[in-house]
């Protein structure tokens, strides 16, 4: 039984990884011209030296490398400042607006991550490079610097501004978490407020901290979206961009090598992760007994800075949306006056004589776009199905095994997907099922091969969250129904599902989220035939035709918005729940 | 019918740690067993082990004349097929049922009619006193009262053993004294087989009609309560009962023929002259607090000894006493006008005298 399950483990680990390195050995169809003088299949080392050390070294590997560290890097910091901050303010202070605050700061989070991206074209960009004005100049008639538009700063906040939500959440939970009785009795010692800080509430909030920092750090190396249309513009290139244009171009060999060098990095953070969290995971899961009364008293300075809190998230939520929703309604773009307004991108005929989008139909009566957002509505619909039965299994055999190998092994296995750079897993995905190998038939350009990537990746938020429940219901609870002559159905569905309806459906909507907006895992395994709302918008956006990419966007928006509020309203879910390391 | 047998139970966990170590016991049909044991002893797992929540790792299990498991023949009866009720040290009420569903459980997946589904409810309901509160939910009541919901979920389904693990232990000490009385009464009225968990000795004495005691996963005695408490097979079985705990005062057997005694500084404990054998080997004397004549001045058979502290306690005063560099607890009722330091003498009282040998067995001769 073990022996099987670590040779499937191995083989889906291991396999993939070899036929990635043999590929990066081989001449590819249209490689061939880089070698002079070979045919297809014929072994070679031009792919390894022209990555590695060859003139063009720099510009193919090491100087994307250093921009995808430097942004990781800067994106991890900035995500654990913001969001560590606000937790704390939100968790221990007596600031004000708490609620909506709490609320409207998972929202950048719940939205595409490139949402920001767009918008922030839409809002900064020049003539120079986007062609037209953007809203900022419209409104100052100052002309934003090209390192301003476009590049690495936009892309670093875009993202910064995208991942807070998971400092905010996860170190939010750890210090929530806190019994108030440690911090108690280490007060009545005579600790001041600053030893107590540092020496009881700092420590225990640490492995949150790491989580935070390796978790947006790993997210950073595999994001794709943001990068592709604020470093586009200016040719400024991360590993997730090489590989998508590498592998789009027909060029596996280099491509492969950019995906290696991504799961090495990849697989640092998970034995990072292994090092310094594996063993202290377990300490934020200290029962949250006693009251919390006392609050850190922010004097006169209580609605500054909850004002200015809400201020922000306004901006980085609202304001962006705003700015995408206003663009699909103007014809020409960087016109702002009301007779540039129409609702032409939404409903209109295909024409070749107004606006972008030759020949195109408005989005909501596109063929091709009605399509792709019902793909992408059904795999969230699926991968959150089978994720969320998949983590509640999980989560029941890895607390009801308790203390086991297995259970540990279970317990790390499904959590590994979580820190693998988005654009590597698709790779992963895409070098395992792009041909027939042995039984497993070729799924290229399938639905099927989407779920089974998206169910993969999302499997860690399921996971966290069935885990998560089944921790609280005490084995007695299901002993006392065996006694009672309840089989393992009757059990589960009578007792272990009524009790874990809110985790259940937590663990159901982030995967659903997670589908419906992801770009980075998906963009290598969507085919012309077989695309999702999200990967629809790369064609749109490469042609400069805005208003439709900006239009599925904020559908997009809309959907996963509305699916989180119903699913709180209805089903009490908790979205931190999921995310929980 | 209900006769429970253990033969040879053993359960290991992982491939050292053996809870359990081939255990024989036969829990009587009607009786109120105890298993009494400090934590850590085996007792819990043993009560999971009948109730089918645990298997064992040899042996095998009987109840009545079905073998509900057996490492020799494969059998396996599941829990639910058992015919048990096990209350659970938490209760292990369901939160998000109402006492009347909590109850109803058992039944329902019996597949009883609707009906007759109600009409058991609200008979148990009404026994147990709690026929005010069948809508409410679990946390909407007090301790006493979820236990009591936890034991009618379990007497509703008519099992013919019901096993109880610790479930005093979560009660104030006011309302463990109630419903000890109440589970007694209980047991009385149904004639059902009981078997009790518990590591409180007191709990053991007042309520069984056998305690089983387990040290380490080893039988050490399975006795009516009184006949635990006054024969002990083992200095084990003699200090884990009883409270104060049991004097055990050790020495060597002095004398010969017809006048044997141990000696603890001036104090002289006569045996009997069964025990000639033992003459010249350590041994320990176990005397309980109540086994000692207790006086202010000298007199036949009693030896003088220094008062150490005086513990009252209301109806009694308990003296700890020092002689020979060997602490130990006499009992007096009435108030001797003791201060520390003073003389006071005491005597073993006749046919008290428990002598165990160097390995802590009894001896008798």
């Amino acid at each position: 039984m073990m022996a099987v399950f670590i040779a499937a483990l191995s083989y889906v680990v291991l396999v993939p990884l070899l036929i990635m390195l043999h590929e990066t050995f081989i001449v590819h169809p249209l490689e061939r011209f880089q070698v002079p003088g070979s045919v297809p299949g014929d072994y070679t080392m031009s792919h390894w030296q022209r990555i590695f050390v060859s003139e063009n070294s720099y510009a193919f590997l090491y100087k994307p490398l250093l921009n995808t560290l430097l942004i990781s890097i800067s994106l991890a910091v900035a995500s654990l400042s913001i969001g560590g901050l606000l937790a704390w303010l939100v968790v221990r202070t007596n600031l004000p607006f708490k609620k909506f605050i709490s609320n409207i700061a998972i929202v950048p989070y719940i939205m595409p991550s490139w949402t920001l991206a767009l918008a922030w074209i839409v809002l900064f960009k020049n003539p120079r490079l986007g062609g037209t004005q953007g809203v900022f100049q419209y409104m100052t008639g100052i002309a934003p610097p090209d390192w301003f538009s476009y590049g690495l700063v936009p892309i670093t906040i875009c993202l910064a501004l995208h991942y807070f939500p998971f400092g905010f959440m996860l170190i939010g939970a750890a210090l929530k978490n806190i019994d108030s009785q440690l911090e108690e009795s280490a007060e009545l010692l005579g600790a001041r407020r600053g030893l107590v800080l540092r020496k009881i509430v700092f420590p225990l909030v640490l492995p949150a901290i790491f989580s935070t920092f390796l978790l947006t750090f790993a997210k950073g190396l595999g994001t794709f979206g943001t990068p592709a249309f604020l470093g586009g513009p200016v040719r400024e290139y991360v590993l997730s961009t090489i590989l998508y244009a590498n592998l789009v171009g027909q060029r596996p060999g280099m491509g492969y090598l950019i995906a290696l060098v991504l799961i090495i990095f990849g697989a640092l953070v998970l034995y990072m992760n292994q090092k310094f969290i594996g063993a202290r995971r377990s300490f934020v899961t200290i029962s949250g007994k006693g009251a919390r009364e006392r609050m850190v008293d922010l004097g006169v300075w209580k609605y500054v800075i909850g004002g200015a809190l809400v201020l922000f998230l306004v901006m980085v939520t609202v304001v962006p949306f705003t700015a995408l929703a206003i663009d699909t309604v103007m014809l020409r773009p960087g016109i702002y006056n009301l007779q540039n307004f129409t609702l032409h991108y939404w409903i209109g005929e295909p024409s070749n004589t107004i606006g972008l989008g030759t020949g195109q139909w408005g989005i909501l009566r596109n063929p091709a776009i009605l399509d792709a957002l019902w793909n992408s509505l059904r795999l969230g619909v699926v991968v959150a199905l089978i994720c969320g039965v998949l983590g509640m299994l999980i989560g029941y055999t890895v607390v009801r095994t308790r203390g086991t190998f297995m259970s540990k092994l279970l317990d790390q296995m499904s959590f590994a997907p979580y820190l693998i750079p988005s654009i590597a897993f698709g790779s992963i995905c895409l070098v395992l099922f792009a041909v027939q190998r042995g039984p497993i038939p070729s799924l290229y350009g399938t639905f099927a091969l989407l779920v089974i990537a998206c169910v993969a990746m999302y499997l860690p938020y399921a996971s966290r969250a069935g885990i998560g429940a089944m921790m609280q219901i005490g084995p007695e609870l299901e002993e006392a129904a065996i006694m009672g002559g309840a089989g393992w159905f009757r059990r589960i569905g009578k007792i272990v599902l009524p009790l874990q309806k809110s985790a259940f459906f937590s663990a159901l909507i982030l995967p659903f989220i997670s589908a419906m907006r992801e770009l980075s895992l998906i963009v290598l395994l969507v085919s012309p035939g077989n695309q999702l709302a999200t990967s629809i918008t790369i064609g749109y956006t490469e042609r400069g035709w805005y208003p439709y990419t900006n239009g599925v966007v904020v559908l997009i928006v809309v959907t996963v918005l509305t699916a989180t509020i119903l699913s709180q309203r209805i089903f009490k879910t908790d979205l931190a729940k999921g995310i929980g390391g | 019918m209900a006769t429970i047998r253990l033969a040879n139970i053993t359960k290991k966990f992982g491939a050292d740690s053996v809870a359990v170590n081939d255990m024989s016991l036969t829990i009587e049909d009607g009786s109120f067993t105890t298993l009494l044991g400090p934590s850590g002893c085996g007792k819990t797992t043993l009560l999971r082990m009948i109730a089918g929540l645990e298997t064992p790792s040899s042996g095998t299990i009987s109840i009545g004349a079905t073998d509900v498991y057996s490492s020799d023949t494969g059998a396996f009866v599941p829990p639910g097929k058992r015919e048990l009720g096990l209350v659970f040290q938490s209760y292990a009420l369901w939160p998000h049922m109402t006492v009347l569903q909590n109850i109803a459980f058992g039944l329902q997946t019996r597949r009883l009619p609707r009906k007759s589904v109600q009409d058991k409810v609200e008979a148990i309901a009404k026994a147990m006193q709690i026929g005010d509160y069948l809508h409410r939910f679990p946390s909407e009541l007090s301790g006493g009262q979820q236990q009591r919901v936890a034991i009618a979920r379990v007497l509703v389904t008519e099992p013919k053993v019901i096993l109880l693990d610790e479930p005093l232990s979560n009660l104030d000490a006011a309302l463990r004294m109630d419903m000890r009385a109440e589970l007694k009464r209980l047991h009385n009225e149904m004639a059902s087989t009981i078997i009790y968990v518990t590591h409180d000795q007191i709990e053991a004495l007042t309520m069984s009609t056998d305690i089983a005691l387990i040290n380490r996963g080893v039988l050490q005695q399975l006795a009516a309560p009184m006949d635990l408490y006054r024969y002990p097979i083992n200095t084990f079985a003699a200090d884990f009962i009883g409270s104060p705990r049991i004097n055990l005062i050790k020495g060597k057997v002095e004398g010969s023929g017809g006048s044997l005694h141990v000696r603890a500084g001036d104090l002289t404990v006569p045996l009997d002259v069964a025990l000639a054998t033992k003459v010249g080997e350590d041994v320990s004397i176990g005397l309980r607090a109540e086994d000692f004549q207790v006086s202010a001045s000298d007199g036949v058979g009693l030896s003088p000894v220094t008062v150490y502290s005086v513990l009252p306690t209301g109806p009694e005063w308990y003296l700890r006493v020092v002689s020979g560099g060997q602490q130990m607890t006499v009992r007096v009722e009435a108030d001797l006008g003791l201060s520390p330091d003073d003389t006071v003498w005491i005597g073993p009282l006749e046919g008290r005298v428990k002598c165990f040998d160097s390995e802590g067995r009894l001896v008798t001769g």
